[in-house]
């Protein structure tokens, strides 16, 4: 590579530089932070983010860069933001969080920078190695973060067996492109549909893309890989039970809508499997989430049901399919960051903020948190006005425009029942009596968390035309 | 064909070479060799550990990082030998894309080295 052919790729990728070396030095500079002085860290993390961010606005645009590996589109600059979003607010949910739980040092926000390069990649790839490079940085990350709580045996069970199953999957993935590339003799997203001329029915074809869609949908916790979900929810902290069910998730999404909307995947009759998968990953994700207990649980199998109905904004294709997917990966963003913000929040004392029936009464002795709870659940279960309603709306009005009308039906009535549970808790905290006193750890920190996220729950609910309109430019480099 | 196989030649030398030293390093010791076995030479070897025990043990979680710390930088030797074999076509690209990856370890070292990774007592 010449240096004039390397320099616009450096310049393509400065955010994800940025974000690197931001995180190689904050590993030393946390070594020589003095205790006690760990809020250094966390401003630090967010000012990296936020150098990352003004990167990515400026520079982006251009050709792909790195010999076609990867690109700073629009599509990529809105997922971008989206992380940078996710990322911010973990780090303003942790600051607490970490001191009550004991997760000291600089390693933790090292780490979650880290996991955001590796989601950037994965936003900006065109290649499927690109993207293999990506998803393994990002969930190397995680598994490292689900087990940060060393001494508690849950959190050490959910990264064991994430870390197995993970590697499962990405083998799957790793194995879905060597066919790939055995096949098409190339691995770029671009020139492998133009290298097919033949029958895009080819078993070789088909097992290969079958292969790099199982390892994908891994990722999202799809129904039938969605085994590891509520367990790798359950025992991480929930910091990062937050940022791995938006961040993470939404970055697979960006892989996925990447490689599906490729002509060679969209010429194979894919959107068959990927209906059958959104039907049940919905289903499973709703009637399982009715007998939950535990919150996390619950928000567990809430964010499986949420999976299913983005994936029917991805069978329903084309223009409004895509931004109909981003849109809504934006709005659950903002809605399951403020939930688990609350269930943070909760999380002070002896009091775990883990168990649906410890929230009775909740109301009567707080009824301004209530009152914010019940708008991220309302919006959850996609009430209107809230911003869940208009994301679950479009994905609805795709897929009718396109003439998948039974799909629809299915999608609301399993969307009636997946708001039964997310009622459920609003009774427990509205109509019980108070057991016991509340000492929600309400830090200007997570206020402001709970803050920005409301404000995006109810903004994008009152203007969901203009933030529609932005994932479709997005979408479509307009 | 015969000009095809004829290129392994080399190779069928090498695997003759190393299939006679093998062998004579393996029956040499049957002639040669001072004898006077007792229960821990006769032993099967396990790495320091003991053959037959339960495998379910504690043991140092430092051998662990060490054996770590060691293939990493085993890798990266691996990885600068062929670089410094090549580097005359390599460029200055070449010489950069090794600075940065060599920073990176580095950045690494210093941080288990402050973490206290290297000590043993």
């Amino acid at each position: 590579m010449t240096a004039a052919a390397l320099l616009p790729s450096i310049l393509a990728s400065l955010p994800e530089i940025t974000v690197v070396a931001g995180a190689c030095i904050l590993l030393i500079v946390g070594q020589l932070v003095p205790k006690g002085q760990e809020a250094i860290i966390v401003w630090a993390s967010v000012a990296v983010v936020l150098f990352a961010a003004l990167a990515t606005f400026t520079l982006s645009g251009g050709p792909p860069a790195y010999a076609g590996m990867f690109v700073a589109d629009p599509f990529s600059v809105f997922f971008k933001s989206l992380f940078y979003l996710a990322v911010v607010l973990t780090f303003l949910l942790s600051r607490n969080y970490a001191d009550i739980e004991g997760i000291g040092g600089s390693e933790y926000y090292v780490l979650l920078l880290l996991a955001l390069s590796g989601m950037m990649i994965m936003a900006s790839a065109i290649d499927l190695l690109s993207i293999y490079v990506g998803l393994e940085l990002m969930v190397l990350c995680t598994y490292v973060l689900t087990g940060f709580l060393r001494r508690e045996q849950r959190s050490n069970e959910a990264a064991l067996k994430y870390v197995i199953l993970g590697a499962v999957s990405t083998g799957i993935f790793l194995y879905g492109v060597s066919l790939v590339y055995g096949l098409t003799g190339t691995t770029q997203l671009d020139r492998m549909a133009a290298a097919v001329t033949g029958d895009p029915l080819d078993p070789g074809l088909l097992l290969a893309v079958v292969f790099i869609v199982a390892g994908l949908v891994f990722k999202i916790g799809a129904v039938p890989f969605h085994m590891w979900v509520p367990d790798v929810y359950e025992g991480a902290p929930t910091t990062i039970t937050a940022f791995m069910s938006v961040g993470p998730k939404a970055a697979s999404f960006a892989v996925i809508l990447r490689v599906f909307l490729n002509p060679l995947v969209a010429g194979s009759n894919v959107w068959i499997i990927l209906a059958v998968i959104a039907v049940v990953t919905m289903a499973l994700g709703s009637f399982v989430a009715l007998v939950q207990d535990n919150f996390k649980r619950l928000l567990a199998y809430s964010s499986i049901a949420h999976a299913g109905f983005a994936i029917f904004g991805i069978v329903a294709g084309g223009a409004d399919g895509i931004a109909s997917v981003m849109l809504y990966l934006l709005i659950y963003t903002f809605m399951n960051l403020g939930i688990f913000g609350a269930v943070i929040m909760m999380r002070n004392g002896n009091f775990s903020g883990e168990v649906i029936e410890e929230y009775a009464g909740f109301a009567k002795m707080h009824p301004g948190l209530a009152l914010l709870m019940l708008l991220y659940l309302f919006s959850l279960a996609g009430i209107p006005p809230t911003a869940g309603f208009f994301a679950k709306f479009y994905v609805l009005v795709a897929l009718v425009e396109r003439g998948f009308v039974l799909l629809a039906v299915i999608a609301v009535l399993l969307s009636a029942v997946a708001a039964y549970f997310y009622i459920r808790i609003v009774m427990v905290m509205f109509m019980r009596e108070p057991a016991r006193e509340f000492e929600p750890a309400l830090t200007p920190l997570v206020g402001a968390a709970l803050a920005v996220t409301a404000a995006g729950t109810v903004g994008i609910g009152l203007f969901p035309a203009w933030f529609l309109r932005l994932a479709q430019q997005s979408a479509f480099g307009g | 064909m015969t000009e095809l196989l004829g290129s392994y030649v080399p190779i069928a030398i090498f695997i003759g070479i190393a299939l006679v030293i093998g062998l004579a390093l393996l029956i040499a010791p049957f002639a040669v060799a001072f004898k006077a076995p007792d229960s821990e030479k006769l032993s099967a070897y396990e790495c320091g550990f003991n053959a037959f025990d339960d495998a379910r043990m504690k043991f140092d979680i430092r051998f662990y990082l060490v054996s770590i710390l060691f293939i990493i930088f085993d890798l990266e030797v691996a990885f600068l030998f062929p670089w410094a074999v090549s580097f005359n076509d390599l460029g200055w690209f070449g010489f950069w894309s090794m600075m940065v990856f060599l920073a990176v370890l580095t950045i690494g070292f210093v941080y288990e080295w402050k973490k206290g990774a290297l000590e043993w007592n």
